[in-house]
């Protein structure tokens, strides 16, 4: 009898500790470069620090995002141009809030290491539309939260 | 043959007392119920309130411009005369009465036929910075933006007013004829919407208008490019949902003869939805845990009925603690919000449990034992119904 109750609430248990304790997935993608400055430098000039915007151009909607990587990642991204499609690799995981969050781990062939302290880079994920009333066009609605289209195809912009 | 404790004519004095005071423990959580309810529902006959809308100089705060043309700037003709300069076009009928413009689209005085040229089409951007202080009972909250204004062809003087709240600081950053930026801080008002509380999705305005300038000058276009919010940008305890802008022409009830004038509108919506987490653990699962506590008494049997009684009656008086503090958090209501209808199923599960206690005084002692095993065999799952009910309802 004891067994009987037991497994099942074993079970549930270890289902639910599985459940938040998800592993990290990587996911590989192709975005558009869309800017690249260079925002600090040292006292002999060469870059220390840079901004990288990418689109993710294969993804429904406007999904765009502002990467700020270290010196070596500056140095090696800069064989690129802007308008250049160049594999990105990022990193989706569970974050601190309970909210799926990802980190952009490469883009171009370019390591990029997060830093904790970082918080300048950002990202802009919307789907966007016109808003018509009586058929005319009078403003725009950007939807923030991810549409199911959206993340089967992008699934990094999960959330929840 | 001793009688049987509780029995119809055997009941002892401790018994009469014990139902008595269950009784009382009954009717004191009833009472308090709708003492919690009434205040609430009779509140919810009146509207929220809400900022004056009418176009008056105590509902407004100009955001004005040392630079901007002064084609149609408010003439001073005399000390205290704010008489719009289009006035001078419009003719008075007869010997008295709303002077009215004879040229143009529009009969109203506040027309302007004299503004030479095409309409001025001005973009307007946002980008906002901050948002703080949301007290959803007031629907009020506090804002930082910047605001942009791009045109065609040079603007018309900006009076810009907020429609829905106050603009307690204007700071501006630049003003050329056709390019405007305001950093604004101020206080808004937006009605709130509870039917799905606590799973409920707020929507934020931020409503300017012109205070001078009609259409036949001025049309606001929504700039969807230059619209966003800063860097991380967030709103404590809650999820930003959407963004909108809109613009609308705006036509006032009559307010005088000839009053025909249409204003254009800038509408900035901020959608912000709770955390669902935090909404379900705040809200769900105390009235679970309550109902829970309350069932565990159905497998007590009848030689331990105090102990039954204290699974029940306590609880409905936790449970309408419990919905009273969280209708505190909230503003009157027309009608009941999520969290209303799961307390409801709370109440209507916690009466039915008591009923299979107060079943043993009622029905003959004969039924004792059948009464306890139908108690335990049909009170939870229509517990469990009642409760999907009011949650999914």
């Amino acid at each position: 009898m004891r067994v009987r109750v037991a497994t099942p609430l074993l079970l549930v248990a270890l289902s639910a500790v599985a459940g938040c304790s998800e592993a990290p997935r990587v996911y590989e993608t192709s975005v558009e470069v869309r800017r690249f400055s260079v925002v600090r430098r040292d006292e002999e000039r060469k870059p220390v620090t840079a901004d990288v915007e990418v689109s993710y151009a294969d993804c429904p909607g406007t999904q765009y995002e502002v990467v700020r990587g270290n010196r070596a990642f500056t140095e090696c991204f800069q064989q690129h141009k802007v308008g250049e499609r160049v594999p990105l690799r990022l990193e989706h995981y569970r974050g601190r809030e309970g909210r799926f969050e990802w980190v952009v781990k490469a883009i171009g062939g370019c390591d990029r290491p997060p830093d904790p302290n970082d918080e300048v880079s950002f990202s802009v994920v919307e789907e966007c539309s016109d808003l018509v009333v009586h058929g005319a066009r009078v403003g725009f609605h950007c939807s923030r939260i991810p549409e199911k289209e959206l993340v089967q195809k992008c699934p990094w912009f999960r959330r929840y | 043959m001793t009688p049987r404790r509780g029995s119809g004519e055997g009941l002892t004095t401790r018994a009469r007392t014990l139902r008595l005071l269950s009784a009382l423990a009954l009717l004191a959580c009833v009472v308090l119920a709708l003492a919690a309810l009434l205040p609430r529902r009779a509140g919810a006959e009146a509207p929220p309130s809400r900022e004056p809308s009418a176009r008056g100089p105590a509902a407004r705060v100009r955001i004005t411009s040392a630079a901007a043309p002064a084609a149609s700037a408010p003439t001073s003709d005399a000390p205290g005369d704010e008489t719009p300069a289009s006035f001078g076009s419009a003719v008075l009928e007869g010997s008295g009465g709303v002077p009215m413009q004879k040229r143009g689209d529009f009969r109203s005085p506040f027309a302007n036929p004299g503004w030479e040229g095409p309409v001025a089409n001005v973009k307007v951007g946002l980008l906002l910075t901050r948002l703080h202080s949301y007290d959803i009972k007031e629907g009020t909250y506090s804002a930082d933006f910047q605001l942009s204004l791009v045109s065609d062809r040079p603007m018309p003087a900006m009076n810009l007013a907020v429609q829905n709240g106050n603009a307690d600081d204007i700071e501006v950053l630049a003003a050329t004829p056709t390019f405007k930026l305001y950093r604004i801080k101020g206080t808004f008002f937006s009605p709130v919407d509870l039917h799905d509380y606590p799973f409920d999705t707020q929507e934020l305005r931020i409503e300017l208008e012109d205070e001078a300038a009609g259409v036949d000058q001025l049309r606001l276009v929504p700039d969807q490019e230059h619209t966003h919010l800063d860097v991380d940008f967030q709103v404590p305890g809650w999820d930003v949902a959407y963004e909108e802008a809109r613009t609308k022409l705006h036509y006032y009830p009559d307010r005088f003869e000839g009053d025909d004038l249409y204003y254009s509108q800038y509408v900035y919506k901020l959608g912000i939805r709770r955390f669902a987490t935090s909404a379900a653990f705040t809200v769900y699962v105390p009235a679970v845990v309550i109902v829970l506590i309350s069932l565990m008494g159905l497998w007590l049997p009848r030689s331990l009925l105090e102990v039954r009684a204290n699974a029940g009656a306590p609880m409905l008086a936790a449970a309408v603690l419990f919905h009273f503090a969280l209708m505190q958090e909230l503003p009157a209501t027309g009608y009941l919000t999520r969290a209303d209808k799961m307390m409801v199923a709370v109440y209507v599960s916690l009466c039915l449990n008591m009923l299979s206690s107060w079943a043993w005084f009622v029905l003959p002692p004969k039924y004792e034992d059948q009464i306890f095993r139908l108690g335990r065999a049909l009170v939870p799952p229509v517990t469990v119904v009642i409760m999907l009910i009011g949650a999914f309802a």
